[in-house]
């Protein structure tokens, strides 16, 4: 007759009640050997990024001999890491607030009006966030070109509003369903036109998925690197991604210095990641979890 | 939805829907950042101006020069000092953009297609910007070669010029190719420079024994690198005209003659580093740096750190058929210009200072062992490596370019695989290596002979 | 709600601005590429028609074959790898065990690393003298010691575990949340009925996760599909073309070659094959009951 403990500690839900601390003792171990292998490979290149050229060519990788410094950072961030982080800058965050804005008022739209063929907008919008982004490349290209913006900033701009508007029109799109319609039926009786409306009663709601589709769409438009490298000719418009191959090609086999500058681009994410970890995570399960 | 293709232009245009489409994408989105640098019109006096001996007032233009670097670890592209000279000395403008290789290379056919172009544009001579001419895609600098540039050597005019006789390329520097080494080390160890081909196996052999990697290599994302080696030994075995015909795909690769180079290749091949697939070729020379190998096939543009620059020398590639005059490969780089450049006569006026010698030693300073195109330059401007480099182009008996500038990109790319497959895998691969090498041959030559 | 008629304009305005980003800057550059496939055009001259001969050629192409069978690889080993492993991590982390919250950020910081960026930490990790290869000396392994990005049987693989680490943590994000949302009374039910662990998981939490799982398999194909940065860092599609994938033969022909309908040809192939998946994808993410 086995016998059944509930552990009072977490008294949280869980999916099934551990019988024996011993295999929750093993997880505990099992899980922090994993974790730390996880992270392994990020500290390597940070200790790598720290220390200098010479003394990994004399001792090896593994060591810290040669003492720590940030002289690489510096180096890379003087080497032209600034210009391109800047500009990933200039690149993502006009797209977000353009993507924000529009995909809200689709969202709002859609979900809320009687729309002939809404759920056929919604699927043709949402397979433009699927298709393989090589598809678009030459076309973009040649776009540019003809209407005079190839080799700026608005051009992959453009091409991230585009690519990315399903996405972020399907998560508002279903976020705003499922609001109280009470909400708008009172603007409705107040007199509220639809601008009025979006303005006042949708937005100040809407901070939930606005903030998961803010980090998600940070990373995703930060961390591009094929839009940019097919719209983008002078290096010093270059966004992080690019710059990063380009550093590459400067400090060619020099890893202290291609490390120190990998883990600079990374910087901006991480940071945001760690400070909206919660908004992040419900950004990307809400289109999971039906 | 129809997709209109201009007859005489070049671009897929989507008329004037483009323009009504621009204007409401500008609409709702915040104001974009930097631009490229905008064209400008040229004034009156440049334009009538028909280029005499004295130099043109371009301070109203800026020429825009688009360029690339290969990158020696920290250094800053030499463009950017040439031009400042050429600020300094005339009051004209010139801009300087420097983009990593690779995205140059990607990017090349929109520079030269594009209607707001860079003015200038740095890249290799050979079939690619050869092609480009004969698109009529390149400004015709006819008139610097014939005002500037008139004791250049012959064979450089010739990769300059265009099939109906104009030039469109101006160069600046090329470089040769050569087995490198380190003269200490080969003292240590008490190695002689090989001549002949079995000499050079059995100094590999020695180093071998001697816990040397005897030929430092990387092919990783360069797969160049080893085509370098098929080219010598066929230029030393079937001699240059087999290599250019075999290059325009007369002859087939799975043939006699390409098989007796890779008897001759397989010879060599165990002494390869063994890593050669897993680095870059940067990575591969480490080993030579660090006095852990022996020998390197490689060209002058390799990096040459300061603490070896007085302990580094090359020898030619050794001979194998004595009956076969000595080829060696110097390629070549250089400018050309957009025939949609917006300042043609500005920026022949900035080729026109490219050309002189001042100019192109400035270019080359740091750049490892090149050599400038311009032959005017006084002996003792080169270091003793370079002027030794110098005599060992002149002594040889015809010069080719290298197999993806003789040949082109598309046909070079199997070659690429096939010869770094052979460093890493050696004769067992032999067979499905020239099958596959052949087919992918035809399929080029198919597409392109339509 | 019903639209009035004064607010005609404002739907067309807040409705048609999104969808006419993407019919042109998606919907149109996607038909232009397929326009694009049936020509031969080298960027610079005149195209020339040749309707369907782009795609015939791939087909006797041994690159092509090559890049299809490494993205088949990659979508099951990576596919399955990451799938079980997420949904393993997160099976444990959903018991809340000590310290669970750092296990979670642990597992899901790569996730804040770009592809490129990843690509570039796993290709200094496992250069001939780096990382993996130096501590399989000093833990005496040396016969271990691989060329793992530079021996054909090999490097994809290496890809693979690169790519496997960053997706892992994403995927067990996903299948914790499913887990939040499976009815606690079933499980309890089954329990009582005498169900083990392993059973209970097997018929009860499994099917609830069904909803998650789809997404998860529909989104890892397409990005199988997809893949690019990751290799093109790593590898650029070597060691001599045996790490192709899809997208690196096309980047290659469109960039490196100058052969744009080719290279056109192939992204068509790549929307093809990610279509049957796409549409799986939607079907499943909008409910049937929008109005």
């Amino acid at each position: 007759m086995k016998t059944q403990e509930y552990v009072i500690r977490n008294p949280r839900k869980k999916l099934v009640p551990i019988t024996t601390q011993v295999i929750r003792g093993f997880l505990v171990l099992l899980l922090s050997f994993l974790s730390v292998a996880w992270i392994l490979p990020v500290l390597a290149t940070l200790l790598t990024a720290l220390r200098s050229f010479d003394s990994i060519l004399t001792d090896g990788f593994l060591s810290i001999a040669g003492g720590l410094s940030f002289d690489n950072f510096v180096r890379v961030w003087n080497g032209g890491a600034y210009t391109y982080i800047l500009n990933s800058f200039a690149i993502t965050i006009p797209s977000l607030v353009a993507l924000l804005i529009l995909a809200s008022m689709a969202g709002f739209i859609l979900s809320r009006f009687e729309i002939p063929f809404a759920r056929g907008i919604l699927l043709v919008m949402l397979a433009g966030n699927l298709l393989p982004q090589q598809i678009l490349l030459i076309p973009y290209n040649r776009m540019a070109e003809n209407l005079g913006i190839f080799d700026t900033h608005l051009a992959v701009i453009l091409a991230h509003v585009g690519f990315q508007m399903g996405f972020f029109t399907f998560i508002t799109y279903n976020f705003i369903r499922q609001l109280p319609t009470e909400i708008f039926e009172a603007a409705r009786i107040d007199g509220c036109g639809l601008w009025k409306m979006f303005y006042s009663v949708l937005l100040p709601v809407l901070r939930p998925p606005l903030a998961a589709l803010a980090t998600l769409g940070f990373a995703w438009i930060y961390n591009d690197l094929l839009f940019a490298l097919a719209l983008i000719r002078t290096q010093d418009n270059m966004p992080v991604t690019v710059g990063l191959l380009s550093l590459q090609g400067q400090f060619v086999s020099d890893y202290t210095a291609l490390s120190a500058s990998a883990l600079l681009s990374a910087i901006p994410t991480v940071i945001l990641f760690i400070v909206l970890q919660r908004q992040f995570v419900s950004g990307l399960t809400v289109g999971s979890v039906k | 939805m129809s997709l209109v293709i201009k007859k005489r232009g070049t671009t897929i245009n989507s008329g004037k829907a483009a323009g009504a489409i621009a204007l409401l994408s500008s609409l709702s989105l915040l104001a974009g950042c930097a631009t490229a640098t905008t064209p400008e019109t040229p004034t009156s006096s440049a334009a009538n101006n028909s280029g005499s001996a004295s130099a043109l007032d371009c301070s109203a233009e800026t020429v825009s020069i688009q360029t690339w670097n290969v990158g020696a670890s920290g250094a800053e592209d030499p463009m950017n000092a040439v031009a400042e000279n050429y600020i300094a000395a005339t009051g004209n403008l010139v801009e300087v953009n420097s983009v990593n290789v690779e995205v140059f290379r990607s990017q090349l056919p929109t520079y030269v297609s594009s209607n707001n172009p860079p003015d200038g544009l740095k890249w290799l001579a050979g079939s690619t910007s050869r092609g480009f001419a004969e698109e009529g895609l390149l400004l015709d600098v006819s008139d610097v070669w014939s005002e500037h540039m008139a004791d250049f050597p012959a064979g450089l005019k010739a990769l300059s010029t265009d099939s109906t006789g104009k030039q469109y390329f101006i160069p600046t520097n090329y470089y040769w190719w050569a087995v490198f080494y380190r003269p200490s080390v080969f003292e240590e160890n008490g190695y002689s420079v090989p001549t002949t081909w079995d000499d050079f196996v059995g100094l590999a052999q020695q180093m071998e024994s001697d816990g040397l990697t005897p030929i430092a290599i990387g092919t990783s994302g360069a797969e160049w690198v080893a085509t370098a080696w098929f080219d010598y030994l066929n230029l030393r075995i079937n001699g240059a005209q087999f290599h250019r015909e075999l290059l325009e795909g007369k002859h087939s690769f799975n043939g006699p003659e390409v098989r007796e180079v890779f008897e001759k290749f397989a010879e060599i091949q165990p002494y390869f580093d063994p890593n050669s697939a897993g680095q870059e070729w940067q990575a591969g020379l480490q080993p030579l740096y660090n006095k852990q190998a022996g020998m390197t096939l490689m060209g002058g543009f390799l990096p040459i750190p300061e603490e070896m620059a007085n302990d580094i020398d090359f020898f030619a590639f050794p001979t194998i058929d004595p009956s076969i005059p000595r080829v060696e490969e110097a390629p070549t780089d250089g400018f050309f210009a957009s025939a949609n450049t917006d300042s043609p006569e500005c920026t022949k006026e900035f080729f026109a200072y490219l050309a002189t010698a001042e100019a192109q030693l400035k270019f080359i300073e740091n750049s490892g062992a090149q050599i400038a195109a311009n032959p005017s330059v006084p002996d003792d401007y080169y270091s003793e490596l370079t002027r030794k480099g110098r005599d060992h182009l002149a002594g040889a008996a015809d010069i080719t370019q290298f197999y993806d500038r003789d040949s082109s990109q598309e046909f070079a790319t199997p070659a690429n695989a096939a010869n770094a497959r052979f460093i890493a895998q050696g004769e067992a691969a032999l067979e499905e290596i020239l099958s596959e090498w052949q087919a992918a041959a035809e399929r080029v030559l198919a597409e392109q002979g339509n | 709600m019903r639209l009035f008629r004064g607010d005609r304009f404002a739907a067309i305005v807040m409705l048609g601005l999104p969808l006419l980003f993407e019919l042109v800057w998606v919907m149109w550059p996607a038909l232009q590429s397929i326009g694009i496939s049936t020509l031969r055009w080298n960027g610079t001259s005149e195209p020339t028609f040749i309707g369907g001969e782009n795609f015939t050629n791939l087909l006797s192409d041994p690159l092509f074959l090559t890049a299809i069978t490494n993205n088949v690889k990659w979508l099951f080993v990576f596919g399955i790898l990451s799938v079980l492993g997420g949904l393993a991590l997160a099976l444990a982390l959903h018991e809340q065990i000590k310290g669970w919250k750092i296990y979670r950020t642990a597992f899901f910081a790569p996730i804040a690393v770009s592809f490129v960026v990843t690509g570039f930490i796993w290709k200094w990790m496992f250069a001939p003298t780096g990382v993996i290869n130096t501590g399989l000396d000093a833990f005496g392994l040396e016969h271990l010691v691989t060329n793992w990005l530079g021996e054909e049987d090999v490097a994809l693989w290496s890809i693979v575990v690169a790519a496997t680490w960053r997706q892992v943590g994403y995927i067990m994000i996903l299948f914790l949340a499913g887990l939040k949302a499976v009815d606690l009374s079933t499980v309890e039910a089954a329990t009582v009925d005498g169900a083990n662990y392993w059973q209970r998981l097997r018929h009860v939490v499994l099917p609830a996760l069904a909803p998650s799982t789809a997404t998860v398999v529909a989104v890892t194909v397409i990005d199988s599909m997809r893949t690019f940065d990751i290799v093109w860092s790593m590898t650029q599609g070597g060691p001599f073309n045996t790490t192709q994938v899809l997208s690196t033969l096309m980047w290659r022909e469109a960039f490196g070659n100058y052969n744009l309908g080719y290279a056109s040809a192939i992204a068509v192939i790549i929307l093809l094959l990610t279509l049957g998946f796409v549409i799986v994808y939607l079907l499943r993410a909008i409910p049937k009951d929008t109005k």
